[in-house]
């Protein structure tokens, strides 16, 4: 996977901000470490990030940073758990999962009243997966237990969930973000899900109530 | 932090460390391991072999950290030496800082000789004092100055060799600049004043670009 870059010179035209912000935003942890490349060029060393998640963050920032202060964006954007619990009835009624992924993941959870941010992310990513409609809820169930049994083992380091399919067979995989990986021939690549980008998404949807 | 226990080392000593609200070295002390406390205070010479988090830390002499520093307040009178990154809110110092890695703060005030690897922070004023050096440097606001010279230093100036006060650059970024006896690679900034004494090799401003009659630039433009 060879990602576009884009240097700091023209990440900075391109988006109108200053040098200042952007240092800024990266001593308040919006901008993470690993997205500052740093290369040698004809005029020195220069820093290049990854043009597309850049892009975006920067956008997003951009955006909310007049409702919400950096250190509550920092909150939002950084792969720790939030902590927190929630009432799976809530979870259903403001439609940030389905029902279906609900009573699977129900099984696995029990019947607790109360989900931590962990088994909710669980269930997002869950019912993302089934709402792109490339998983079966059968392969769901092997779903949860999986990321259940290994999420935690990545504490906060960025991971990816991808889900392979051979002669029709599935298994699932959690594995360290940015890594290469290649497989034999006849392996299917169904999905890869980016978790930190699921975070984002789903610390943004329990902050809006 | 509920802890009320007080590590005090007064004379030659030594510790674990551990979680305690009050750390204080007095005379000789070295603390083997990482601290976390409320306030710290090296009064001699000290040194922490892990590393450091603190509300409030000042170093009165010499301190030596081996691994990252965590602090809101941070005052040094004296040499300071840190392996690890620092990271904090408000720094002033005055005398000798070494950091290793990275230094993350809002406001970086110092008056002596630097030695850092990136330095990132929301206001940087340095009054340089000696030869200093840093590779990178990021803000919204970098002023650096000369410390107002001596008596002392016009004699030594008369000898040529790597006397002076200067600071050497990597790359040098920010909103405002404004430099003095500084020679770097590269600026780039949004209003950039050049004052006297200085050497870059080349400059990229957005508004404004002023340069001291004595100052030397390979190259300047405007984007």
């Amino acid at each position: 996977m060879e990602e576009e870059l884009i240097s700091k010179k023209d990440l900075l035209e391109l988006t109108g901000i200053s040098y200042g912000q952007l240092y800024r935003w990266k001593r308040k942890n919006l901008l993470p470490e690993e997205w500052f490349i740093r290369k040698s060029a004809f005029t020195g060393q220069e820093t290049f990030f990854p043009k597309q998640k850049i892009l975006d963050r920067i956008d997003k920032i951009v955006h909310m940073k007049d409702d919400l202060s950096l250190d509550e964006l920092a909150d939002m954007f950084s792969p720790a758990s939030q902590a927190i619990s929630i009432p799976m009835k809530q979870l259903i009624e403001r439609n940030i999962v389905s029902l279906n992924a609900a009573k699977a993941a129900e099984a696995f959870i029990g019947q607790s009243e109360l989900y931590t941010f962990e088994q909710t992310l669980c269930v997002y990513i869950l019912d993302y997966c089934l709402q792109r409609g490339e998983i079966s809820l059968d392969e769901g169930k092997t779903l949860i237990p999986t990321f259940l049994e290994h999420y935690k083992k990545f504490k906060e380091q960025q991971c990816e969930l991808i889900l392979l399919r051979k002669m029709g067979v599935s298994v699932f995989l959690l594995v360290p973000a940015g890594g290469e990986i290649h497989f034999e021939s006849g392996v299917k690549i169904i999905l890869r899900v980016d978790v930190p980008g699921m975070i984002e998404q789903l610390k943004l949807k329990l902050m809006a109530i | 932090m509920e802890t009320t226990r007080k590590l005090i080392i007064t004379g030659i000593g030594k510790s674990y460390g551990g979680d305690v609200h009050t750390a204080k070295i007095e005379g000789l002390g070295k603390i083997e391991g990482d601290i976390h406390c409320y306030e710290f205070q090296i009064n001699g010479r000290g040194e922490v072999q892990g590393s450091l988090r603190a509300a409030t830390a000042s170093v009165n002499g010499m301190g030596n950290i081996r691994g990252d520093v965590r602090a809101n307040k941070f005052n040094l009178e004296g040499k300071l030496t840190i392996d690890g990154n620092l990271t904090g809110e408000q720094l002033r110092m005055n005398g000798m800082v070494t950091v290793k890695g990275n230094c993350e703060t809002e406001t970086f005030e110092a008056n002596g000789r630097m030695d850092i690897g990136m330095l990132n922070a929301g206001q940087i004023k340095l009054t340089l004092q000696g030869s200093s050096h840093i590779n990178e440097i990021g803000g919204e606001e970098i002023q650096i100055r000369k410390q107002p010279g001596s008596i002392l230093e016009k004699w030594l100036k008369s000898v040529p060799g790597p006397f002076g006060n200067k600071l050497n650059a990597g790359i040098i970024e920010g909103d405002n600049i404004y430099l003095e006896h500084t020679i770097a690679d590269v600026v780039r900034g949004g209003d950039v004043k050049i004052g006297p004494g200085c050497t870059i090799g080349s400059v990229e401003y957005k508004q404004s670009l002023d340069v001291h009659g004595s100052s030397k630039i390979i190259k300047s433009a405007k984007r």
